[in-house]
């Protein structure tokens, strides 16, 4: 066993730039995004902090500790499954007010905490002066003012959450009015002792109290029936005197309590304290402009991707292209070094030259657009469309995201708060050209035929995406909870958050999808050189012959396609043995067209299957795959019949 | 006095106060934890297009929150006493 590590965790309600603080601490380890609830599984991070060793560990934003949502749940869990030594509350400065309602809820837990008052400069933007000093006193817990973005004051917060960490103080309580905390001290009174589930007593009283019908009051049927009898009546009393259901009156006194803090440690600079985002909002969500601005966007990003991609893809194969020639003649075409040198050339060659120069500039205008905060303005607009297809607004983060890849995109359905709503996005996402299918688009469509052939595949692909939406809601009825979604200030995106987050997404990718690259182009030399790709060949033919009218030979590329969608891109040049520059020679443009077509929908990919598994389950992952196959069957048929 | 409203009714860009807010108990819990309570002051900042969702202007706890209209038709508001 190693000596256990004292851990901190990190926690605080969506976009307070808990991940950013988290980067700022660790390096370059989390991703960080101004979207609630992107970060929806918890990162650690083992950091050398002087010369002690933490164990840093960052949670999926919470609004509050009654979960709503599967990503809360998860924040949850770990912040009671880690036993924290110290607890980071992170704190969006220029929000105080509603922040502080969590801060309340986390010091009934009554562990050593320190709070970390992040954005001070956006606070100072929006007019709000906070002396952090103050706020100390009255919490009673160390309060440290911190811009995460710049570092700011990151030091300082270590400093004093490791000087509370050699001096444990628990926080101390905040009260509330005083038949509130008589019905929670009746409570406290009444629990056997060493009850408590979590925490405390009082936590646990007040958790008991205000979370009627939920887990923690189960478990504690199951436990104890008498005692649930006795928070039957304790809380039925209080709710008679007060008129409303217990939750709202604690949730009350934890935002008046709020409010009162805020207002003695805050002084509010006059003037109007309008949003510092409120009049770019007012355009970038305008009626009409604002979904200008978002096909802009979109329509920008596409270009700008294969401007910058399809130059580089021409400069970088043409040495390629000589230095397989040049091989070719030196090993000759037939022995089994040529094949093998070759399948590890197409597999390097083809990451560097075919891949990276789309993929690259992809994460980097992704994050960009989570940095900025534009995710949750595209969810406000395209909210009334989602609802068409028996979604809302809340979906439109996973779907973007999944441009990127789509593995991150079903994680994060977890910010949905219904199961339904969650299967059916899910069910969406692996229609989304994913960068490895932007990759096939650009290099294959746009490359052969023209950007704007490559834009009609695009506009289909979402089309198809509503449709298919249409279809499964059709079946998978069921109400979704009307939307209601943080709009989070817009953030001036920092261009080395930017870096770190495009480096973590590649160097995601150097580790795993490229080796996987490398193998499967060396795999099909080797079925090449022993001429088993033609029986796979002949056993697929019924449908890549006759059903899609390509070439044979594209039969085997198919299966490898499973593994990752670019294997089939690198594999087609291959197994029809030419190079990029001849392709037109062997294959017709409609070819083309329905080979991309199908690869790109035929089967969710590996890691996209293996996801869908892990998240929704077994069922869910098969009906997607089988989903995916129909539609690709059926769409290049269509496709083959009109070209 | 002046009568409450829904939040769906009311014009944009006036403060007005929170009365009143129906649903169910999830719905309610999340707009409390979002910063979003009876008796706050809140300015309706638009609408999406097509009977789209409704961006509000927390004026109590600083949030902006896009709300879709069925949720935003069980908010009751009122003018401010003093406008």
């Amino acid at each position: 066993m190693t000596p256990e590590l004292p851990v901190l965790i990190l926690i605080g309600q969506p976009n307070c730039g808990k991940s950013t603080l988290f980067n700022s601490v660790a390096g370059l380890k989390a991703e960080t995004s101004n979207f609630p609830g992107t970060t929806v599984k918890h990162t650690h991070s083992l950091v050398t902090v002087g010369d002690r060793l933490l164990n840093l560990i960052d949670l999926p934003g919470t609004y509050s500790l009654n979960p709503s949502d599967p990503a809360e749940k998860t924040a949850l869990t770990h912040l009671f499954g880690e036993k924290p030594d110290v607890i980071i509350n992170v704190i969006d400065a220029s929000l105080l007010g509603r922040s502080l309602e969590l801060t309340l809820e986390l010091l009934e837990l009554g562990e050593p905490m320190v709070v970390a008052l992040n954005m001070m400069d956006l606070a100072e933007k929006k007019g709000t002066v906070i002396d952090a000093a103050a706020l100390e006193r009255t919490l009673g817990v160390p309060v440290v003012p911190v811009v995460a973005r710049r570092g700011q004051g990151v030091k300082t917060l270590i400093e004093r959450a490791l000087e509370l960490m050699a001096e444990p103080r628990p926080a101390p309580v905040q009260a509330y009015s005083g038949d509130v905390e008589a019905a929670l001290g009746e409570m406290e009174s009444l629990l056997p002792p060493g009850f408590p589930l979590t925490g405390n007593g009082r936590f646990t009283s007040i958790k008991l109290v205000e979370s009627s019908g939920l887990y923690f009051e189960k478990a504690l049927a199951e436990a104890d029936p008498d005692l649930k009898h006795d928070l039957d009546r304790i809380r039925s009393e209080l709710e008679a005197r007060r008129g409303k259901p217990a939750y709202e009156i604690i949730a009350a006194e934890r935002h008046h309590l709020s409010q009162k803090l805020f207002e003695d440690c805050c002084r509010l600079k006059p003037g109007d304290r309008q949003s510092p985002s409120g009049k770019a909002d007012a355009v970038l969500m305008h009626p009409f402009y604002g979904y200008l601005i978002l096909l802009a966007i979109l329509v920008g990003f596409f270009f700008l991707i294969f401007k910058v991609g399809s130059p580089l893809e021409n400069l970088l194969l043409a040495p390629l292209q000589s230095l397989r020639q040049a091989l070719t003649v030196r090993l000759g075409s037939g022995s089994l070094v040529f094949h093998l040198v070759d399948g590890l050339l197409q597999g390097i060659g083809g990451g560097l030259a075919i891949v990276l120069p789309y993929f690259i500039p992809l994460l980097f205008l992704m994050a960009l657009l989570e940095d900025v905060g534009y995710l949750a303005r595209a969810g406000f607009l395209l909210d009334t469309f989602m609802h068409r297809i028996g979604l809302h607004g809340k979906s439109v983060t996973p779907f973007i995201l999944g441009f990127g890849c789509n593995v991150p995109a079903i994680v994060a359905t977890r910010i949905l708060e219904s199961r339904r709503d969650r299967i059916v996005t899910a069910l969406l996402i692996p229609f989304i050209p994913c960068s490895a299918r932007t990759t096939i688009i650009l290099a294959l469509v746009a490359f052969y035929l023209g950007p704007w052939w490559a834009l009609g595949f695009y506009a289909v692909n979402i089309l198809l995406v509503a449709v298919l939406g249409r279809v499964i809601s059709m079946f998978m009825k069921g109400p979704s909870p009307g939307l209601i979604l943080e709009i989070p200030s817009l953030k001036m995106p920092s261009l080395k958050s930017l870096v770190q987050k495009t480096y973590l997404q590649l160097s995601f990718f150097l580790k795993f999808a490229w080796p996987l690259l490398v193998l499967g182009s060396l795999v099909l030399s080797l079925l090449q050189f022993f001429g088993a790709d033609g029986l796979i060949n002949a056993a697929l033919s019924p449908l890549v012959v006759h059903g899609l009218g390509l070439p044979p030979e594209l039969g085997v590329t198919l299966v490898f396609g499973f593994l990752r969608k670019e294997l089939s891109l690198l594999m087609m040049l291959q197994a029809l043995g030419v190079g990029t520059s001849s392709l037109l020679t062997v294959i017709t443009r409609e070819q083309l067209v329905v080979f991309a077509v199908f690869v790109s929908l035929f089967i969710p990919c590996l890691s996209t299957f293996g996801i869908l598994w892990k998240e929704l389950g077994r069922k869910v992952a098969f009906l997607s795959a089988a989903l995916s196959v129909g539609t690709a069957v059926v769409l290049s048929l269509i496709v083959r019949a009109i070209l | 006095m002046p009568t409450p409203k829904s939040l769906a009714e009311i014009k944009s860009n006036a403060a007005v106060r929170v009365v009143s807010i129906e649903g169910g108990r999830g719905v309610r819990q999340r707009l409390f934890a979002l910063g979003f309570h009876i008796g706050d002051r809140v300015v309706l900042q638009g609408h999406g297009p097509f009977r789209g969702p409704l961006l509000v202007n927390n004026l109590t706890t600083g949030t902006c929150l896009a709300v879709g209209r069925g949720i935003a038709q069980r908010i009751q508001v009122e003018a401010e006493d003093d406008a």
